[in-house]
């Protein structure tokens, strides 16, 4: 099942509202940030196209590279106005978390261990190969722990939380957020000439 | 463009991004929406190298059967020829992969039109300017590049662009001049003796070379300091009118299209 089908499955299989990473979709598919549910008329409508560059940015105006990063601004809401409205504007707040949460569901993810993707790297990045064990688990302790919602599906991986209206942001391979962190590690390491 | 060929179809567009800069993929994500509010494409997805959606991350998401992924570069190298086959696992110009065919087309700064939207750009900040040039003939076009003694495609682009403006003899000059390898844009006054310049960069986004580095080189501003924000800018006797980045330009989201159309037309694809 394609990951648009899957979503409007569970919605018409779930009661709302419903909830992934920060935010929270009403009945009407009303989008908001979840710690501002109880004030939605006051809230500033954004089209999608606004949506777009407004994720990028925290409330303090710094830049959100990682969409899953938990800082997103509050004080917006998004109104879709069709189911596939709905699925444009959960791409926009959160990039492939639908794809990753319905190929996760019917088991048909593709998980890339670490070192696939550290060996993969060429160029700066070609030597994140480097990283032993210690130093990644370490890295999943500090950067990927308090900077991002994601589970990670890849080892060492997290238990995925269930509750019955949420949508887990999933993580099937380390980001270029966490490599560009694993060459940090590796060139502070190297001894330098 | 047809719509039926396309209307199946999804179109990818593939940038660079950034870590540190959030407005190096706002011009992706605006030549996104634009050609999104066409219709043309049953889907419209970016993605990028440093920032969501990652590379990695985007053709799970895209449901097309048929994928057009268009790189936002201004030329081919590294990025287009390495990374984005890599990251999504292309065999080369087509690639199927289960029920999926993925079209990879050549980057939007390689399409013949280029040469239009650089001149178009070059005209548009003389218009929206409170001056206007002496004549077309007493004025040298520049375009700015990085340049990098490590790579000599990097500046094969921008002297195949100012060959083609030369030949089409609209300004009395058009010159090249680089960051980084001679001809340096930081000798731009010894480069041309016309009064009037206007100057684009040639790059993807407002990023930091084009609106730090560059402004510095020409003597706009200093280290640290804002580009004044009105053109032209009086220096060394000169009138110097300073574009946005090439790749800003409203125009570029053409040059995607075109892409696909040519990709369409190269391989014979109905």
């Amino acid at each position: 099942m394609k990951p648009t089908e899957f979503l409007k499955q569970w919605i018409s299989q779930t009661p709302p509202p419903w909830r992934i990473g920060e935010v929270e979709i009403d009945s009407l598919f009303t989008i908001c940030h979840q710690a501002d549910v109880t004030c939605k008329p006051t809230l500033r409508p954004l089209s999608l196209e606004t949506l777009t560059e407004f994720v990028k940015k925290t409330s303090s105006g710094n830049f959100r590279s990682l969409h899953a990063a938990p800082t997103l601004s509050r004080g917006w809401k998004v109104s879709p106005s069709c189911f596939e409205e709905l699925v444009e504007a959960l791409r926009i707040i959160y990039p492939g978390a639908i794809a990753h949460w319905s190929d996760w569901s019917q088991k048909n993810i593709r998980v890339t261990p670490f070192l696939e993707t550290a060996e993969r790297q060429t160029g700066m990045y070609h030597c994140t190969r480097l990283l032993n064990q210690e130093q990644l688990l370490s890295l999943t302790q500090t950067v990927c722990a308090p900077g991002c919602l994601k589970q990670r599906l890849w080892k060492p991986a997290d238990q995925i939380p269930t509750s019955p209206r949420e949508i887990p942001l999933l993580c099937p391979e380390a980001c270029n957020f966490l490599i560009a962190k694993a060459r940090e590690v590796v060139k502070s390491m190297t001894p330098k000439n | 463009m047809s719509r039926p060929s396309l209307s199946k179809a999804a179109l990818l567009i593939a940038g660079h991004g950034s870590t540190v800069n959030s407005d190096s993929s706002t011009p992706t994500h605006q030549h996104a929406w634009t050609i999104r509010k066409k219709n043309l494409f049953a889907e419209v997805h970016e993605c990028f190298w440093k920032e969501e959606p990652n590379f990695r991350q985007i053709l799970p998401q895209i449901e097309a059967e048929t994928v057009y992924i268009v790189p936002n570069f201004i030329s081919s190298g590294y990025f287009t020829e390495q990374v984005i086959p890599r990251e999504l696992e292309l065999d080369g110009p087509i690639t199927r992969r289960g029920s999926k065919t993925l079209y990879y087309c050549e980057p939007v700064g390689l399409h013949e039109s280029m040469t239009q939207v650089l001149l178009h750009r070059a005209e548009e900040v003389v218009k929206s300017s409170t001056q206007s040039l002496r004549s077309l003939q007493q004025t040298c076009l520049f375009i700015f590049g990085h340049g990098t003694n490590l790579n000599e495609n990097s500046t094969k682009i921008i002297e195949h662009q100012v060959e083609l403006i030369r030949q089409l003899g609209i300004y009395g000059e058009c010159q090249s001049a680089y960051m980084e390898e001679a001809p340096l844009v930081k000798e731009w006054t010894s480069l041309t003796s016309m009064p009037d310049v206007v100057a684009v960069p040639f790059f993807i986004s407002d990023g930091l070379h084009s609106f730090i580095d560059i402004p510095v080189l020409l003597g706009l501003t200093e280290e640290g300091k804002s580009i004044p924000t009105s053109n032209p800018h009086p220096i060394a006797n000169r009138r110097l009118w300073y574009a946005n980045a090439i790749g800003t330009e409203p125009l570029i989201a053409d040059l995607i299209l075109a892409q696909v159309q040519k990709f369409n037309e190269t391989y014979r694809i109905s």
